[in-house]
């Protein structure tokens, strides 16, 4: 089934195989059942007419009979008493009827006193033609009581008596013989033989297969192929015995019909075939014929005529199935083979051959388009792979670029470790690979110098424009102090070359770390934030245009002044203008409120940590629209104290060390224990480096400073030997003796018992290791 | 299998004859011609169940001419079945019958009329066909005892007489002229039927095996062994009814009889009803009510020289 399903031509040729099958079909059957009943008629007509010509026949020869009874009965009434002329008259009857077999006079008991109870002369034909007088009657054989003597003068008419066999079959035909006042006094009679009549009945074949059957008034067979049956069975005690696939009641409706001496036709069914039965009486005698023709007989040239047809027409539909078949196929097998070039095509081979079409037709049609397919998809496939090539080659440069890009900002932070007084952290995160934010700083003169801005558009365009922007800013800031100064020499440098139209939003401060106060100037860039005392508000900035636009443009300075407690967040509009999913933005109430619930004292690591965190918050999902980049500024406690001291490597040196610290001691007023102790861990540290910083070196120089910072004593020592991280060193197991303990271990616990903070870093290939002592 | 068992019994039948040396030779006369009313005699013969007691049983039926109780009386047969009242008729005229087996224990008579009759009031002015060999003393008494009159046509045998509408109605046997009316494809109105046993003082039981009080007297051995051979027949007979039938078509055939086996079957089943009957019982002795109602039956409606009363024990062989 499923290659039937998949094949189009069988399918097709099925479909009309079947709609012709069916056509034929239907007008066969019309054609058959006309025929049928033509045929039926016909053979009604044919059986009808046997029928009649037999049933005439017997008439005849029976009215013959009646008649020539008749025609004796006035000489013997006349002759009544004169014995020898009735039986003249009886031989007569008999020898002048081959048909008559033989004739009696019978009368009733004593009519003839003479003659006693019985007088019965009977002429019979002996079975050589002879005809001799025999004289019946007598106690064996009482006639009187007999059927043909006693219902003929009971009914008082003539009667064909009942069959009955005396040798041979016969019926006897008895007429009474009446006397002067219409009493019954005897009969005459003739006996007919029946053989004829059975074989007249037997061959009526108006069939084959036909038969035909005799019954009697009484329903008893008179003729049937099966001789036994004759007298012995009636018509329904025979047909009761049939088998069960026979049509019972209409078979005993048949012998009712016959019986009533109907004529006519009827179907029956004999042990599961079909008959056409025709019935007609023989109404002189009572009796009735049958005849019975199998179906299949009536309509066996129907049958054989409809095997032909049939015959024929399987035979056309296998040819028009293979024809319809061959040509269905032989149109759609170029689809096949297209099916298997698209194949190949899919896989990739677009110059796959396609197979040749020699008609002119929808399929030669369809192979024009396959081949304007193959040719436009080669096409299109070359152009998609020089496209991804060149697409490849931009990636990869964009790459190197953002490597450079990031390179240009500083990333260190605390970027000035000798500049404690300033804790600054920045980020930038690029939308796309490159950016067009940026910032910067710098410490210059005891001044911060630092930028943040925003180039219009992102990607390279922008982001070349922001390295433009940024080396200006480094260059111009190196001799410039004043931000509106630098603004208004940046926007004239970019603007006098923007042939982009490009501009770029900068805002540009200098925070002077003793006083804290910053200058500072903003072109067309959006205003910082200043959490002060819990709260966030916007500084104020002096509305201008951004860099680029035109040239000559003054911009103006403002200043605030901050001091430790305060918090300083510069930012681009990446982050007010941060989208969620739904397209709301981070907003700029949303960045009071969140900075506000920053803690004032987080260092501006943790702020920026904090308001990246935010943004990533309210984003979700979604994609990071614009550059986002934070620089958040705080400054650091008042330094009221700044000392260093700077030694060589050598031991001798420690005096001096002890010396600076005494000193510090004497300034400061410190207690004399704390002075000792402060003592005691900086020449731990500090001996440790002579000691193990410079192996086989001397003359080299150690650093230690010291700065009191908001109530805090800040030790920084610094060499530029051997990389170690004395805090990194195992903690002191001060269980075992001095001997058996590592170097350095104990050093440390010692510092880290007296101080308060014992911190350790490499800047600059310097080891810096910083110890902070509360006071 | 049935064959096998018929072949199997008549083997045995044959070998137990052989081995008999002496043989009584007895003749046996049924009443009418063969028919499956005698099937159990038959089938006795047959199957040597009379052999096995050592009779040797020839069965000659009656003809037109001569009665099976002529010939009894002739001594042409030993035994002969008789229907009650003509035994009973017989012996009350002077005759010496002897009853030895009764087997149908109620009446198989009744009357057939073209025109649906409820009573015997019905058969007024009516002309009614009747066997001129007998057997209709029931239904004239019957008849007489309403004071209908009637006019009895004497007829040989069969239906053509009834079915010619020569008469208006006709006396039948339930198992044989019914049947035969029936299977003419006369449709039988159950109202057209009167059944004598449903007539009072008329169901006069029929069938029983008679022989002369002589036969009897000389032979009591003989009556024995014919009255129990013969039980055997008919019991044989009930359990193997198709087997039966066989051996009865092969009597009705070898006579020439007119007949056919679908109505010797029927006749079959109607004659076992009438010997086992709605008592259930079968093959009783004849009893004396039975017997004095019979009796009884004819001494009203016959005139004898001799109105002395017969002895039942005088009737009854066993």
């Amino acid at each position: 089934m499923k290659r039937v399903k998949e094949s189009l031509s069988t399918r097709l040729s099925i479909y009309i195989v079947a709609i012709v099958t069916t056509l034929f079909a239907l007008s066969f059957i019309i054609y058959f059942l006309f025929a049928k009943r033509s045929i039926k008629d016909a053979a009604y007509d044919k059986s009808e007419l046997e029928l009649e010509t037999i049933t005439s026949t017997i008439d005849e020869k029976l009215a013959l009979v009646e008649q020539s009874v008749k025609d004796a009965i006035l000489p013997v009434e006349r002759s009544m008493g004169n014995y020898d002329d009735m039986v003249i008259y009886l031989e007569n009857l008999v020898s002048c009827n081959p048909i008559i077999y033989g004739a009696a006079l019978a009368f009733e008991p004593g009519y003839f006193p003479d003659k006693g109870v019985y007088f019965m002369p009977y002429v019979v034909r002996d079975t050589l033609g002879e005809i001799t007088l025999k004289w019946h009657g007598g106690e064996d054989y009482d006639y009187h009581f007999m059927d043909w003597y006693l219902i003929p003068k009971l009914l008082n008419k003539a009667y064909w008596s009942e069959p009955y066999y005396d040798d041979i079959l016969m019926s006897t035909y008895t007429v009474p013989l009446r006397d002067n006042e219409g009493k019954v006094v005897g009969v005459i009679t003739a006996d007919i033989s029946l053989d004829w009549l059975t074989n007249l009945v037997v061959n009526m074949k108006p069939y084959e297969r036909s038969y035909a059957v005799m019954i009697s008034r009484n329903g008893y067979y008179l003729s049937h192929n099966d001789s036994s049956l004759i007298l012995n069975d009636t018509f329904f005690t025979h047909t009761q015995g049939l088998g069960d696939n026979s049509s019972h009641e209409e078979i005993y409706e048949l012998g009712r019909n016959m019986q009533r001496l109907n004529s006519g036709n009827t179907t029956i069914i004999i042990d599961g075939e079909t008959h056409y039965a025709f019935y007609a009486p023989v109404r002189r005698a009572g009796w009735s014929i049958v005849t019975a023709s199998l179906e299949s007989d009536v309509l066996s040239s129907l049958h054989s005529m409809a095997t032909i047809v049939w015959s024929v027409l399987l035979f056309g539909l296998v040819i028009i199935f293979v024809f319809v078949w061959a040509i269905i196929r032989r149109v759609t097998s170029p689809l096949k083979k297209f099916t298997e070039a698209t194949a190949i095509i899919a896989e990739g081979n677009f110059t796959t051959p396609l197979p040749e079409v020699t008609t002119q037709d929808e399929v030669h049609n369809l192979r024009e388009a396959f081949v304007n397919m193959q040719h436009s998809l080669s096409e299109y496939i070359e152009e998609l792979q020089s496209t991804t090539k060149a697409r490849e080659r931009i990636e990869s440069e964009l790459e190197i670029a953002t490597t450079i890009q990031m390179g240009m900002l500083p990333t260190i932070f605390p970027p000035h470790p000798n500049l404690p007084d300033i804790d600054l952290c920045a980020t930038l995160i690029p939308a796309k690979e490159v950016g067009g934010d940026l910032y910067d700083f710098f410490v210059r003169k005891g001044r911060l110098y630092f930028t943040i801005g925003d180039a219009s558009g992102k990607g390279i365009p922008a982001a070349l424009l922001m390295a433009v922007t940024s080396s200006l800013f480094r260059s111009v800031a190196e001799h410039l102090d004043d931000p509106a100064k630098i603004l208004y020499s940046l926007n004239n440098s970019i603007a006098e070359t923007n042939d982009a139209n490009m501009f770029i939003t900068l805002f540009i401060g200098v925070l002077d770390i003793e006083t804290g106060e910053i200058v500072y100037a903003s072109a067309g860039h959006n205003a910082p934030v200043l959490l002060r005392d819990g709260k966030a508000t916007f500084i104020d900035v002096e509305p201008a245009l951004p860099l680029g636009a035109m040239e000559g443009i003054s911009y103006t300075n403002n200043s605030i002044t901050i001091d430790s407690s305060d918090t300083l967040v510069i930012y681009t509009d990446g982050l007010t203008e941060a989208e969620n999913v739904n397209k709301d933005l981070y907003s700029d109430e949303r960045l009071l409120s969140e900075t506000e619930s920053i803690p004032a004292q987080s260092n501006a690591n943790s702020f920026v940590a904090e308001l990246k965190e935010s943004v990533a918050r309210f984003v979700d999902d979604n994609e990071q629209s614009d550059d986002l980049t934070m620089l958040v500024i705080k400054l650091k406690d008042k330094i009221t104290m700044k000392k260093e001291l700077i030694i060589k490597n050598e031991i001798s040196e420690l005096e001096r060390l002890t010396q600076f610290i005494e000193s510090l001691g004497d300034e400061r007023g410190f207690d004399p224990a704390l002075v000792m102790n402060l003592n005691l861990a900086l020449e731990e540290a500090v001996s440790n480096i002579i000691l193990y910083a410079f192996p086989e070196k001397m003359g080299e120089l150690i650093t230690i400073a010291c700065v009191d910072s908001g109530g805090k004593l800040v030790f920084t020592i610094s060499d530029s030997g051997v990389e170690f991280d004395p805090t990194r060193a195992e903690e002191a197991d001060i269980s075992l003796s001095a001997e058996e303990r590592g170097i350095g271990g104990l050093g440390i616990y010692l510092i880290r018992q007296i101080m308060d903070d014992v911190s350790y870093q490499r800047i600059e290939n310097k080891n810096v290791l910083t110890i902070k002592k509360n006071l | 299998m049935k064959y096998i068992k018929l072949i199997v019994v008549a083997a045995i039948s044959l070998f137990a004859t052989t081995q008999a040396v002496a043989q009584q030779r007895v003749v046996f006369s049924p009443q009418w011609t063969p028919q499956a009313q005698f099937a159990g005699y038959y089938a006795a013969q047959e199957l040597g169940f009379y052999n096995e007691v050592g009779l040797d049983v020839e069965i000659v039926h009656p003809n037109k001419s001569v009665s099976a109780l002529q010939m009894l009386k002739r001594k042409q047969s030993d035994f002969v079945t008789l229907d009650l009242i003509t035994a009973i008729d017989d012996n009350l005229k002077g005759g010496r019958l002897r009853n030895i087996l009764q087997t149908s224990q109620m009446s198989g008579f009744a009357l057939i009329s073209h025109k649906s009759i409820d009573k015997i009031e019905d058969l007024e002015g009516m002309r009614i066909g009747q066997w001129r060999a007998g057997f209709s003393l029931t239904a004239h008494s019957a008849i007489d005892n309403q004071g209908v009159n009637v006019e009895w046509i004497d007829i040989l045998e069969g239906v053509n007489v009834f079915l010619s509408k020569a008469v208006d109605a006709n006396l039948v046997m339930t198992y044989n002229e019914l049947l035969t009316i029936e299977e003419t494809g006369y449709e039988v109105n159950p109202n057209q039927v009167i059944y004598f046993r449903d007539v009072d003082g008329c169901n006069i039981p029929e069938e029983g095996i008679y022989t002369s009080s002589r036969y009897a007297r000389l032979n009591p051995e003989t009556v024995k062994k014919f009255r129990e051979a013969s039980i055997k027949g008919w019991l044989w007979v009930r359990e193997n009814r198709e087997q039966a039938l066989d051996i009865v078509m092969k009597w009705v055939r070898s006579e020439a009889i007119p007949t056919n086996r679908l109505h010797q079957q029927r006749m079959l089943e109607e004659i076992l009803y009438l010997q086992i009957g709605e008592s259930g019982e079968s093959f009783t002795t004849l009893s004396s009510e039975d017997f004095e109602q019979a009796q009884q039956l004819l001494l009203n409606n016959q005139t004898y020289r001799d109105t002395t009363q017969y002895r039942y024990n005088l009737f009854i062989r066993k």
